[in-house]
């Protein structure tokens, strides 16, 4: 199954092509936050250069998040107006999942991203045999509390994604040489990673509804209503 | 033709089949206005949340009551602003994605110039040159009209819009949001000419706008008058809108005697007025000239007019790059 796949919860935004194979295609937004004027142009470009018709595409795979609201909003809408336009089934994938399933190795994972304002978004996984299994939701909460969760389990963890640069050394301070940090390349989520994760949702026969495909929110649009 | 319109730029999420730019198949439009209105106006991130749940039941809504499907399309027309960033890019976005998987050609359609075109939609052709007074929360513009594709703006607010003004003079009275329609209500129970109030910016040369001071002069008596009873308020709700008024058909007859248009075009959300809409039709009769305006459910924003807008785009063929994007700032080109 061919699926192409969208990554723009970042002001990256990358697209991808895979197959059975691996990557058949990938390609990466360089001028940060031009999702909207870029990604179709990238999409043209990366069917062209690689030789891939339109109609060799069977399936939709798009990140969820967290991540950029409107950057995500942008690879959910495209990812959506296009599999409506072709028929074919979309499915989404979380983009913690994409970011722990980067790690080459077998063990523990925490995936931690920047979620603003003092925060982290995190989750853990578990990877056995090069097979990842998601063992917690996703924790949107102070540092503080993600540490308190990563404590909670034995053994050594790996952790990656992109909030490492900023609460890495924090975490290092608490857990010590339980932590192993991900060099910074397998930190960002990648297009390929999201299509492979999506490829097998979609094989197993996994579809989502286009109506309700939404980015993960970390926090609420507004503090408070006003009474 | 049959054309898909699409419009999220504020905080209606549309969508339309428009057949040769006069057939309306189907105007579906998911209002947010309950949404946001215990926030006195538009949150732009809920907004956006909102148009991105929405936006694809709509575009099936607006296809299934059409009786079209998305094979049958002919051409996608978008609204790519003036308007909030973050909304506009989930219309952009799926209207993009789209016509790209279809194959079908695409026009980004400027908001203000598709308010004009919900008068073409629903009147047909009009004589040009025509003189558009374009009146909503965001804009107070004299546009005119020369061609199908050549515009010229002779005036704009310096200040607030006119319907802006109206939300924020019905949110001080204590009237909730949108001002509009509670404002026109109220002001039928009330005297236009109890309270005086400064006519706004009436400079003799300018065709520019600006309605921030008979804002701060309506605040200014309310402020005075900290337990106003019902009547009073009537009078005041009558009083603000006969000043808006006069002054938004004064500009225009200005504008018209300098540059002698063929018709004259009210359009925007405030063109629903019923005062406006009656004193500017007698003021343009006295001139001896053709009147359009929309319906008042045209006025709003809506998607028929954005596909009959980009219908004429398409026709003199017209087509979106690639690379289209979505701007909060969009000049009249
Ligand atoms: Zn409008």
């Amino acid at each position: 199954m061919r699926v192409l796949a969208f990554e723009t919860s970042t002001s990256r935004a990358g697209i991808a092509l895979v197959d059975h194979q691996g990557i058949v295609a990938e390609s990466l937004l360089l001028a940060p936050m031009r999702h909207l004027e870029w990604i179709l142009v990238g999409l043209e470009s990366m069917l062209r250069e690689a030789g891939v018709p339109r109609d060799s595409i069977e399936g939709v795979a798009v990140s969820l998040g967290p991540g950029s609201f409107t950057g995500l909003r942008i690879g959910i809408a495209t990812a959506i107006g296009l599999a409506k336009g072709w028929e074919v089934p979309i499915v989404g994938v979380p983009t913690l999942d994409v970011v722990a399933a980067g790690i080459p190795r077998d063990g523990l994972v925490c995936a931690l991203l920047d979620a603003r304002r003092g925060e982290v978004a995190a989750a853990i996984f578990r990877i056995w045999r090069g097979a990842l299994t998601r063992i917690t939701g996703d924790l949107v909460a102070p540092i503080r509390e993600a540490i308190e969760l990563l404590e909670g389990y034995e053994g050594e963890i790996a952790l990656t994604g992109e909030g490492v640069a900023r609460f890495g050394k924090e975490i290092l301070d608490n857990l010590g040489n339980r932590i192993w940090i991900a060099p910074p390349v397998y930190w960002p989520p990648r297009a390929a990673m999201v299509g492979w994760l999506g490829r097998a949702l979609l094989l197993q026969g996994v579809r989502g509804d286009p109506y309700h495909l939404q980015p993960v929110y970390v926090r609420r649009p507004v503090p408070l209503a006003p009474s | 033709m049959l054309v898909l319109g699409i419009e999220t730029s504020c905080d209606e999420t549309a969508a339309a089949v428009v057949e040769d730019g006069r057939i309306i198949r189907s105007n579906v439009v998911a209002s947010q206005v309950d949404l946001h209105a215990r926030f006195g106006g538009v949150v732009p991130e809920l907004a956006s949340r909102k148009h991105m749940e929405r936006i694809f039941p709509v575009l099936d809504e607006a296809l299934e009551q059409a009786r079209v499907s998305y094979r049958e399309l002919q051409g996608v027309a978008v609204t790519i602003g003036p308007g909030l960033m973050g909304a506009l890019t989930v219309g952009v976005a799926a209207a993009k994605a789209l016509a790209f998987s279809r194959g079908l050609p695409l026009v980004g359609v400027n908001h203000l110039l598709g308010h004009i075109y919900a008068n073409f939609l629903e009147h047909g052709e009009i004589p040009l040159p025509a003189l558009a007074l374009v009146v909503s929360g965001a804009h107070s513009d004299l546009i005119l009209m020369k061609e199908h594709a050549s515009y010229q703006i002779l005036g704009r607010t310096r200040d607030d819009a006119a319907g802006e003004a109206f939300d924020k003079v019905a949110r001080a009275m204590g009237l909730g949001y949108p001002g509009g329609p509670a404002i026109d209500r109220l002001a039928r129970a009330g005297d236009p000419y109890a309270i005086p109030l400064p006519r706004p910016f009436a400079e003799v040369d300018s065709l520019d706008f600006s309605f921030s001071g008979i804002k701060t002069a309506v605040l200014r008596v309310l402020h005075r008058n900290p337990s106003p009873d019902p009547s009073f308020l009537a009078n005041l709700a009558a009083s603000f809108q006969r000043v808006v008024v006069e002054t938004l058909i004064e500009k225009t007859m200005r504008a018209a005697r300098r540059v002698s248009p063929k018709a004259i075009l009210l359009a925007g959300g405030v063109a629903a007025n019923s005062l406006l809409r009656e004193q500017m039709a007698e003021a343009v009769e006295k001139l001896g000239l053709p009147f359009y305006r929309p319906s008042p459910s045209l006025c709003t924003d809506n998607a028929a007019m954005i596909a009959a807008c980009g219908y004429y785009q398409l026709r003199r063929g017209e087509r979106a790059a690639l690379t289209l994007g979505a701007y909060a700032d969009l000049p009249i080109s």
